[in-house]
């Protein structure tokens, strides 16, 4: 079977301010209707930092969307729901 | 155009002088000039010479090797087969040695911004206990 890819990544330390602001922004967004069925994680760039390297990370908080860093740094949060929307619209594969 | 001494081409490539005299015996160098007093003097040529064989040792490439690619160099269009895939492996080796340095610099760089942002600890070293 399958495993379904992870839509958005989110790039975190333990040193960095907005890190903690950053997976809630994320969290809290993806209750809102429509984003429900949308798959995230965290990911710790020291413990994971080959995964990080992959995805060209050079700063935390960082995050990814669909396979892609879109943010390097903490967005708003209509800018991060801009970026989900358009995810949604035009790149997620249909048997995600 | 340049005309140096073998001691201030053995600074600038940090290389011994020795090494510059075998390199010279061995053929790796064509027969370097020299003035009426018998001093070498070193061309813009044979810098660059020096230069690619210096480059190609760091990449862990024998004398003999570095030898065929010297040949290929000076004249590629008429290289013999066997130099020609000499070459052509070796060039993936280049390449993909540039693959796993160009990794380690986007680790470093992210290791090195952490360390920068914070203020308690460093991840560097966090990693490198880990790994440990």
């Amino acid at each position: 079977m399958n495993k379904k890819p992870i839509d958005i990544e989110v790039f975190t330390s333990t040193v960095c301010n907005h890190c903690q602001r950053a997976s809630r922004m994320v969290e809290q967004l993806l209750k809102e209707p429509g984003f429900e069925s949308i798959t995230w994680r965290e990911i710790d760039v020291v413990a994971e930092i080959d995964l990080a390297v992959t995805f060209c990370v050079l700063a935390t908080p960082s995050i990814a969307i669909g396979g892609a860093l879109v943010f390097t740094a903490l967005p708003s949060r209509q800018q991060l729901r801009n970026a989900i929307q358009h995810y949604l619209l035009h790149e997620r594969p249909n048997d995600a | 155009m340049r005309d140096d001494t073998i001691g201030k081409v053995a600074r600038q490539l940090a290389m011994s002088m020795d090494t510059l005299r075998y390199y010279e015996k061995i053929g790796l160098l064509p027969k370097v000039r020299r003035t009426e007093a018998g001093i070498r003097r070193y061309q813009d040529k044979d810098i660059s010479r020096l230069k690619f064989i210096k480059r190609a040792q760091q990449m862990n490439f024998t004398l003999a090797e570095i030898g065929d690619l010297l040949k290929m160099r000076e004249d590629p269009q008429h290289a013999r087969t066997e130099v020609r895939q000499l070459t052509t492996n070796k060039l993936k080796e280049v390449e993909l040695r540039l693959t796993e340095l160009d990794t380690l610099r986007r680790e470093l760089a992210l290791l090195v911004n952490l360390c920068t942002a914070s203020e308690e600890g460093c991840p560097i070293i966090d990693r490198i206990e880990k790994d440990e």
